[in-house]
Parts: C-alpha cells; sequence; structure tokens
C-alpha cells in the first residue's frame, strides 16, 4: 500500500521547523525551516513558506521566500512566485512563474554502492585507477 | 568529457533551432569571452527561461535571475507608473531593492531589451548601478528595437538556444517603450569602456557593452 503524502491544510498556519521522512504538501502557511531531505516537498497553489527548504524534490505552485536545495530536483510552476536561491541537479521554471535569485547546480547523488567483500581469492587484482570518478555528490565546477 | 554548451558554440546549431531563430553576434561574442573560464557569476534580468538556466548552468556557470520589468511593476504603483514622476529617493530605494549587489561580482550580464521598457530616468539609474556590478572588462548584452516610433510594443522572451543563435518571442502585453538610436545609446552608456553595435534582423540592434 502506498502511503499519501503529509498535508498541511490551506487553513493551517504553522511556526517553527518541519523535519521527517515523508512526502509533505502545504496548502497552508509556514513560517520556518522545512528539511525532508529524502522526500518531496509540494507547495500548492496557495500555499507560502517563509524559510528555507531543504528536500529530495520541491515543486512549487505557490509562494517561496526563501533558500532550496533539492537534490533532485526543484520545479517552479506557473504562476508561482519564489524569491530565494536554489540549489540542485535539475532546476526547472516555468514560463509566467516569477523567480528571484540565484541558481547553482549540483550532481545528483548516486545510490550508495553496497559494501564490497574482499576479493582477495577471486583472481587477480586489478590496478586501481586514481581519481578515475568523481566522488558522488561533487558539485559541478567552481 | 562531453562539451558543455559554451564550448560547443562554435559548432553547428543545435537541432531543434526553430525557424524563428536568429544569429546572435553579440551573443556569440559574449559567450566566447567566457568560454575558457570556469563558475562564472551571469546575471539575467530578463525572467526566468529554461533554455537561458539549463545554457548557463550547464556550462557550470551560477546564475542570478529577476526580471526588471516585473520588479519595476512590482515595486512602483500604478499612479507613479503612469505619471513617470518618482519623488525623490524612489528610484534610489528601487535600485537598492532589485540591484544590491557587490561591487564588480558580476561575470557578465544579459539584460536583453528591459532598458527600453523604463522610463529613462531609471534606466540611467540601472545601467549606472550595473556599471559597478560587472568586473572590469566583463561585458553586458543589450537589445534594442530600432522600429519603436513612440508606440506600444511586448518585450521579448529571449532565448539561448546555443552559443550563437537566439529565438526571440514577443510577449502578449504591450508596454511602453522608449526610442533608442546609436547615439542614445551611446550616451546611456557613456562611463562604459567601450559600446559595439551588431546589426541583426528586424530593427533590433544587439549591442554588447564593456566596462
Amino acid at each position: 500500500m502506498t502511503r499519501s503524502a503529509a498535508l498541511i491544510g490551506k487553513s493551517l498556519v504553522l511556526t517553527g521547523k518541519i523535519s521527517g521522512r515523508e512526502d509533505l504538501i502545504v496548502d497552508g502557511r509556514i513560517e520556518g525551516d522545512i528539511d525532508l531531505p529524502e522526500n518531496c516537498l509540494t507547495v500548492g497553489a496557495g500555499g507560502h513558506v517563509q524559510g528555507s527548504i531543504r528536500a529530495r524534490e520541491i515543486v512549487i505552485y505557490g509562494a517561496v521566500h526563501g533558500n532550496m536545495e533539492a537534490v533532485e530536483k526543484v520545479q517552479i510552476r506557473r504562476n508561482a512566485r519564489v524569491v530565494g536561491d536554489m540549489r540542485t541537479a535539475r532546476p526547472v521554471i516555468e514560463e509566467e512563474a516569477y523567480f528571484k535569485g540565484n541558481i547553482e547546480t549540483v550532481r545528483a547523488e548516486a545510490p550508495k554502492a553496497p559494501p564490497q567483500r574482499a576479493q582477495a581469492s577471486e583472481g587477480p587484482q586489478q590496478p586501481s585507477l586514481p581519481n578515475a570518478t568523481p566522488p558522488a555528490g561533487e558539485t559541478r565546477r567552481g | 568529457m562531453n562539451p558543455s554548451p559554451l564550448h560547443a558554440s562554435a559548432g553547428p546549431p543545435a537541432a531543434a533551432v526553430s525557424s524563428d531563430a536568429r544569429k546572435s553576434h553579440g551573443l556569440q561574442t559574449l559567450v566566447a569571452s567566457m568560454a575558457s573560464k570556469g563558475h562564472l557569476y551571469v546575471l539575467d534580468f530578463g525572467g526566468p527561461v529554461q533554455e537561458n538556466i539549463d545554457f548557463v548552468t550547464g556550462s557550470g556557470h551560477k546564475l542570478y535571475i529577476d526580471d526588471l520589468l516585473y520588479a519595476y511593476d512590482y515595486f512602483f504603483s500604478p499612479k507613479e507608473q503612469a505619471e513617470r514622476n518618482f519623488r525623490s529617493g524612489r528610484i534610489e530605494e528601487f535600485i537598492e531593492s532589485v540591484l544590491a549587489f557587490d561591487e564588480h561580482v558580476a561575470d557578465s550580464i544579459l539584460i536583453w531589451d528591459r532598458l527600453q521598457y523604463l522610463p529613462p530616468a531609471i534606466a540611467e539609474a540601472v545601467v549606472e548601478r550595473l556599471r559597478r556590478i560587472l568586473a572590469p572588462d566583463a561585458l553586458l548584452l543589450a537589445l534594442f528595437r530600432t522600429d519603436s516610433s513612440g508606440i506600444d510594443r511586448p518585450p521579448y522572451v529571449s532565448r539561448i538556444l546555443d552559443g550563437q543563435t537566439l529565438l526571440l518571442r514577443e510577449q502578449t502585453r504591450s508596454r511602453p517603450m522608449e526610442t533608442f538610436n546609436p547615439r542614445t545609446i551611446h550616451k546611456l552608456f557613456n562611463s562604459y569602456g567601450e559600446v559595439r553595435f551588431f546589426v541583426s534582423r528586424e530593427s533590433l540592434q544587439e549591442v554588447l557593452i564593456r566596462r
């Protein structure tokens, strides 16, 4: 069974920090930071967030005043209004959205590989290639 | 290693280039000035356009976005806009609210056609503040329509299709537009180091200004 996202209803006003491990939809007003590093935050058309946001993915139909960081994607939909800086692997801003701020792209984190077993008995050891692969999550040039 | 869009600019145009696209020598020169440099700071005052975001950030640069006309509409009251009579200090307040950057922080500025739609006193204040924001020898790209003749026209949405190709599409809403010619453009940027004009199609003047 798939669990639906948590919802901040449109008549609700919350002040303070929100953190957790489930998707969240904001149709009300939040004055404070939101931290959902593994989940998706959606700010609905009537929603308003005044504070910084960190999530796996951020989708905005309403208003945000604060900085945003999303490992995968930030989507600012038509008629949304966002003032703040964003750092994400994939910034998407639709026409007729308002955005004011800086955009920096970062590489999406690769899934963590399972720990490798010792291979001493499994054949000849291959020489390692120093710096062949940049570390996951490395910021692009600069 | 895949070439970045900036480094690929000398190659053939992208496959998706529309027939409405035009070659932009101003853009090409600006992109060439950035090509060998990494992680620059580019300011785009034409509002968010996905192609421009992809082009600039895909080259590893940091991008700042705002729309000067939206900011103008938001800041000044309808009465102020209609009368174009701004009381003392209002223009300075606008500049501080919209262009509060450190000196010499910008490596390139894309202002597109926005200056032509601002009242002259505000356009002059914007240009002067941008001069402070631009790094020494950095470039600013502006567009001026030469078919204005006092009529209202819609501003452009300017899309970077590749390092030498622009797609300009008119927005739906017309606005009052100031008339410019090479002499008045030179005068507007007289505190800058160099003003270069590029011929373009359809009564459009591309201007590349070096700080």
